[in-house]
């Protein structure tokens, strides 16, 4: 089958621009968090199958720490901070001063800890989308959980598979210059959400 | 059965019926969440075949090339892969695995309740058709993956963190 575009390149251009002003954002967010600068290593827009979404994160079976964030207000969408296990714990370890390896396992604390970062991580990214836009968004109480990569994407797909069997996704992945902890965030709007959101955004804006 | 895919792999993606009657081929869905994989087999015929569902019901009018991603729409076209390729529809019996809730609570949008539908509306979706559902293993709030086995309709499911077991 011929893929159909979700969006124009033109919708493209200025839904890169809006992404890039919020991934800048939400990673100066989650830096004066962790106590450490982080760097966007790659920020990659796609559109894929939802079949091929899992691939993003090493398969479907692959075993992530997830938090997921869903967007509320003038827009609906979906926002997931992915991390290998392993660097979650190392993030942990740098947001309580300890040395990288203490952190084993996620318990409540951890857990709340995580929960933080993607709340600061996701209200910074909608944070600067609604300064430029002037529209209401705001996200949902952060879920974490530790399960299989198509497992945790499932949640966003199936909503976005009501309408559409493709998706689009910005996928970046950052860390720190040591290279001590290095993640992935995704952002997965509905078209609902793509539609409202570009509709918004002032005709001036500039392009990606 | 071992599940290092020895035998020919085909992987149901979300919304992907696939149908078999190849003795080499390993039918598997992985990493479901709130999605079922749902497997048939017909033991006489030895044809087997697989869906991974997404979505309780078809009503929302959103255009798709993937009718197996709804259990309303998911299961006939299942049975129907299976009688072309020679099953009998008496002798068809269904094992199904998934529909876990992944979120214990959010204020968002997000469906809570969307694992449960998809494993109640694929329930009556089988029974619609007459087709015995033999086992499961459904629920809960952990990601799992489903093989199905074409020569000897064995179904093995893992839960995240554990070994796979055969669903009997």
């Amino acid at each position: 089958m011929q893929q159909v575009s979700l969006l124009t390149k033109d919708e493209l251009s200025v839904w890169g621009w809006l992404v890039s002003k919020g991934i800048n954002n939400a990673m100066q967010g989650l830096s004066g968090m962790i106590g450490a600068e982080l760097v966007v290593t790659s920020l990659r827009m796609e559109q894929c199958s939802v079949q091929q979404a899992a691939d993003l994160l090493g398969g479907p079976e692959n075993m992530v720490l997830g938090i997921y964030l869903s967007v509320e207000g003038d827009a609906t969408g979906h926002l997931m901070l992915v991390h290998d296990p392993r660097m979650a714990y190392n993030l942990i370890d740098m947001q309580m001063g300890l040395p990288c390896g203490t952190t084993q396992q996620l318990d409540e604390m951890e857990r709340s800890i995580m929960g933080e970062m993607g709340n600061i991580t996701g209200s910074f990214f909608l944070n600067a989308l609604a300064d430029a836009t002037e529209m209401t968004l705001s996200i949902s109480p952060p879920a974490v959980m530790v399960d299989m990569a198509g497992a945790i994407l499932g949640i966003a797909l199936a909503d976005i598979m009501k309408e559409h069997d493709e998706v689009l996704v910005v996928r970046t992945t950052f860390g720190t210059a040591n290279q001590q902890v290095d993640g992935n965030f995704l952002v997965m709007p509905t078209m609902e959400f793509l539609k409202a959101i570009l509709k918004s955004t002032p005709s001036g804006a500039k392009s990606w | 059965m071992v599940i290092a895919c020895e035998q020919k792999c085909i992987m149901a993606g979300l919304g992907e019926v696939h149908v078999s009657d190849d003795p080499d081929v390993l039918l598997e869905c992985l990493g479901l969440g709130s999605c079922i994989g749902l497997c048939l087999f017909d033991p006489i015929a030895r044809v087997a075949g697989m869906a991974h569902i997404v979505l309780p019901e078809s009503n929302r009018g959103g255009s798709t090339n993937l009718p197996g991603k709804f259990a309303d729409t998911a299961v006939p076209m299942l049975i129907e892969g299976m009688l072309r390729k020679g099953a009998s529809r008496t002798r068809m019996v269904a094992k199904m695995a998934g529909g876990a809730q992944m979120l214990q609570a959010l204020s968002g949008g997000v469906d809570l309740d969307m694992g449960a539908r998809n494993i109640k509306m694929t329930i009556r979706a089988l029974d619609k058709d007459g087709i015995k559902l033999a086992a499961s293993d459904t629920g809960g709030s952990r990601g799992r993956s489903i093989w199905l086995e074409v020569s000897s309709g064995k179904v093995m499911v893992r839960v995240i963190g554990t070994t796979p077991v055969e669903l009997k």
